[in-house]
């Protein structure tokens, strides 16, 4: 049997050589870590003392109080609502501005690096900044809270689209060129067949976290059940709020099952 | 499998038989009656493309060139087979001509066009008039196979009415069907292309090419990726396709095989040079051997 070790055989090592910078950077996030635990002020001491707190809160949410159900569940189809047209704007704006922001379909290097900056502003600025801006702009309610979804559903959706284009095999777009299929052709024979399923499952998703965020938009009086929720905490209706938690909770379920099996059906 | 002509030399025969002006030795050659399909515009260039010192590297200028200086002149009607080891230039040359690649030197003269000073709309008119068939088939996997023929017309119709069956004028979806029964897959019309087989596969990117009514066809180791059998099958109709209708034929091939049976001439490339250019008449099988030695005997 031929030997397979040797000075021309060596196994490499198993680490790689780590650089100074790396080595400070990895030494320097670790330090962050502990630094922060310390920061925050958690402790066991404090988790344990908070059992009480926590067993009282919950018997006085059982048995929940029913007697408000059907304005509940008005509330939570408003938000539901929110959520759904929220979600289906933001969709199809994302459509043009993944375009744009494609490294591969972009039709200019400028235009994709300005596209990439504004989906990236809109990702990072949380929804529930984007509900305030929104109800001061045009009033308290549904209406504010659904462009606020919008927007959050763009700086999401856009992002992901413009990864699913730039990861298209590039086969059928190169047949499409040969052929001289222009710009929009080569979208839509081309590349869209490719990615639907990527922007099917990425839409659903994103219809789940707008049911789950438009819930808490109404705290800041972009409508929906979420007002409902702080008005019960403010009121110490524990038991009311706690079927309003429920009611949420089967509404995040009920879409997460629905949303689930359609991406299994899709991909 | 069907009885084809096999020797393409120049422009058809009215009689649909092939006029062999020789044989290259080994190679069995059959030919076929039936009715020849001409749709080649009366004034064509003679020489249909002609390449000319063309240079190509990956990279800056100091990175190794692909090509470098490759010079051909190809005639109406004729069908040249592109032969090369791996890394030769063969699919890189084939994409230079419609400047699917961008040479760094040199020009292309296609269809009496100058390739390289085309600005991109007259550039993609060009192109639909250029049918390209590639070794991956390069289908929309997802769509129909209707819905892929009829992406051959995205350079006559807008993007919109070619880009899906559903879409596509009455004409049109009748001009695919009838593309798809020259590949005889009319009856798959329906399916999703991922469901095809290889062979099937590259036939659909035959029709996708026909539907384009192409002046020439390019065909880049149109069947590398099928097996023999599906190879042969694929090459014999693809050949009579292009001999019935007279188009110009550029395909590259690791078969020597297939370069002398479907080839009026064979071009070989060795290290980004033309290295051999010769009519399949005067060359046999083992005259071509060398190129994909090791040996660089150039």
């Amino acid at each position: 049997m031929t030997a397979t070790t040797g000075p021309d055989h060596r196994a490499p090592d198993r680490l790689g050589k780590i650089s100074p910078l790396a080595f400070a950077l990895t030494v320097g996030a670790a330090a962050f870590v502990l630094v922060s635990f310390n920061h925050v002020g958690l402790s066991w001491e404090k988790i344990l003392g908070g059992g009480p707190g926590l067993a009282r809160l919950v018997s006085q949410m059982f048995p929940p109080d029913l007697s408000r159900l059907s304005p509940v569940l008005v509330s939570l189809l408003e938000t539901f609502q929110m959520a759904v047209v929220g979600t289906v704007l933001g969709i199809a704006l994302s459509l043009p501005l993944a375009v744009m922001a494609s490294a591969k379909h972009s039709p200019h290097p400028v235009l994709r690096v300005a596209f990439r900056g504004l989906i990236a502003f809109f990702r990072t600025v949380p929804d529930l900044i984007w509900a305030l801006v929104f109800v001061i702009a045009v009033g308290l309610g549904p209406a504010a809270g659904t462009l606020a979804i919008m927007i959050d559903t763009i700086g999401f959706c856009a992002r992901f689209f413009a990864e699913a284009m730039e990861e298209a095999d590039d086969g059928p777009q190169e047949a499409l060129t040969a052929m001289g299929a222009g710009r929009t052709g080569l979208l839509f024979s081309a590349v869209y067949p490719q990615v639907i399923p990527s922007f099917i499952a990425t839409g659903l998703f994103a219809l789940e976290k707008a049911t789950r965020s438009s819930v808490v938009l109404g705290l800041v009086g972009a409508g929906g059940i979420g007002i409902e929720l702080k008005v019960a905490m403010d009121f110490f209706s524990y038991d009311l709020a706690c079927m309003i938690i429920i009611s949420i909770f089967v509404l995040v379920l009920m879409v997460e099952q629905a949303s689930g099996w359609l991406r299994a059906r899709v991909l | 499998m069907p009885e084809i002509s096999i020797n393409r030399s120049n422009r058809p025969a009215e009689t649909g038989i092939s006029e062999a002006p020789g044989i290259a030795p080994g190679v069995e050659r059959r030919s076929i009656p039936g009715p020849v399909v001409t749709e080649v515009p009366a004034d064509r260039p003679a020489t249909i493309c002609a390449v000319d010192k063309l240079v190509l590297r990956f990279g800056g200028r100091g990175s190794p060139a692909i090509l470098k200086g490759v010079s051909l002149d190809i005639a109406d009607g004729e069908a040249v087979a592109i032969l090369g080891s791996n890394g030769a230039g063969k699919s890189t040359l084939l994409r230079c001509l419609p400047r699917l690649l961008e040479p760094n030197e040199g020009s292309v003269s296609l269809l009496g066009e100058q390739v390289m000073s085309l600005r991109p709309p007259a550039l993609r008119r060009l192109r639909s008039r250029i049918g390209f068939v590639f070794q991956r088939h390069n289908l929309s996997t997802r769509l129909s196979v209707l819905s892929n023929v009829i992406h051959g017309a995205h350079g006559r119709v807008g993007a919109l009415r070619a880009c899906h069956q559903a879409l596509a004028p009455q004409a049109l979806r009748e001009e695919a069907m009838d593309c798809l029964a020259q590949v005889r897959l009319a009856d798959l019309a329906g399916r999703r292309a991922d469901q095809l087989s290889g062979g099937q596969s590259q036939r659909v990117a035959i029709a996708r090419a026909l539907m384009q009514r192409p002046e020439i066809m390019i065909a880049d180791e149109p069947v590398a990726s099928l097996d023999p059998n599906a190879a042969e099958e694929v090459m014999d109709l693809f050949a009579r396709l292009m001999r019935d209708r007279g188009i110009t034929l550029i395909f590259t091939s690791h078969h020597l095989k297939h370069a002398l049976a479907y080839g009026d001439r064979i071009v070989a490339l060795k290290s980004g040079l033309v290295v051999e250019d010769k009519p399949t008449a005067r060359l046999r099988e083992q005259d071509l051997d060398w190129i994909y030695d090791s040996n660089d005997r150039t």
